[in-house]
């Protein structure tokens, strides 16, 4: 696996910053190597993270003032990015507990985690000492002319 | 000739998104319906055609805008968006399935 490029960023834990993961999102996957259906794959990687920082936004620091770190690592042999947020919010996720909605039914809250694990390949939660770590994975697809 | 001519008059309230449809947005959007709610309207069209990005907190306000209208036999009509991410998160979540949907071809 080789490592393309990495980058770290820190931020409030406020919405009106989202954008900014936005535009560091299309950075990265612009060093990718050949990828196919690159604006739908940006896309969903941009939604997945979003819905994922507004989740660490309202529930772990339910609007309190709070950090939030967030590293990109994409690498090739496969090409990947790979995303792990850092929050230091006491409120802890059960994933267990978590259920998929009844989509024949909509519900009003909920389908944000849903939407994450079916836009992303890998999605894992881990409690640290320090808070909350989530890990996001996207294989990405290579353009067959690159194979 | 005995006639009876009944005409029904029913106020649809067709609301256009042309800008993102996200949890920054969302609360605008859920005020004026509210207000359309409020004098009565139950009839209403969400034309994405236009949306460029749609998040769960959006799609929030229209599960909320369909539960709410369907409790008073009404109807939301959603306008199919042009943008295939956003038509994709509309047919993960099976929204293309439970909303009426308007501009979308069969296959």
């Amino acid at each position: 696996m080789k490592h393309i490029v990495s980058r770290t960023i820190v931020f409030p834990a406020q919405l009106d910053r989202l954008a900014e993961l936005e535009a560091i999102v299309a950075e990265i996957l612009a060093q990718a190597p050949d990828l196919a259906n690159a604006e739908i794959v940006q896309y969903n990687v941009v939604l997945a993270l979003h819905e994922l920082c507004v989740n660490i936004m309202k529930h772990a620091y339910a609007g309190q003032n709070g950090e939030l770190t967030v590293n990109f690592s994409l690498t090739c042999d496969p090409t990947r990015l790979e995303i792990n947020t850092f929050d230091n919010s006491d409120r802890i996720f059960n994933m267990a507990e978590w259920r998929e909605p009844d989509l024949n039914d909509p519900p009003i809250h909920g389908l944000g985690m849903y939407l994450i694990k079916q836009l992303m390949d890998v999605v894992e939660y881990q409690r640290t000492p320090e808070g909350n770590r989530w890990r996001l994975v996207k294989v990405l697809p290579v353009s067959k002319s690159f194979m | 000739m005995d006639i009876t001519i009944t005409e029904h008059i029913q106020r649809t309230v067709t609301i256009v998104v042309k800008d993102r449809l996200d949890v920054m947005t969302a609360p605008e959007l859920k005020a004026q319906i509210e207000k359309y709610l409020e004098e009565g309207v139950i009839h209403f069209i969400v034309d994405l055609s236009e949306t460029p990005f749609m998040d769960s907190a959006g799609m929030a306000v229209l599960v909320t805008l369909l539960r709410r209208c369907r409790m008073k036999n009404g109807s939301v009509k959603l306008v199919w968006p042009q943008a295939q991410a956003v038509q994709r998160t509309l047919m993960l979540t099976r929204f293309d399935r439970v909303f009426e949907v308007v501009g979308k071809s069969a296959n």
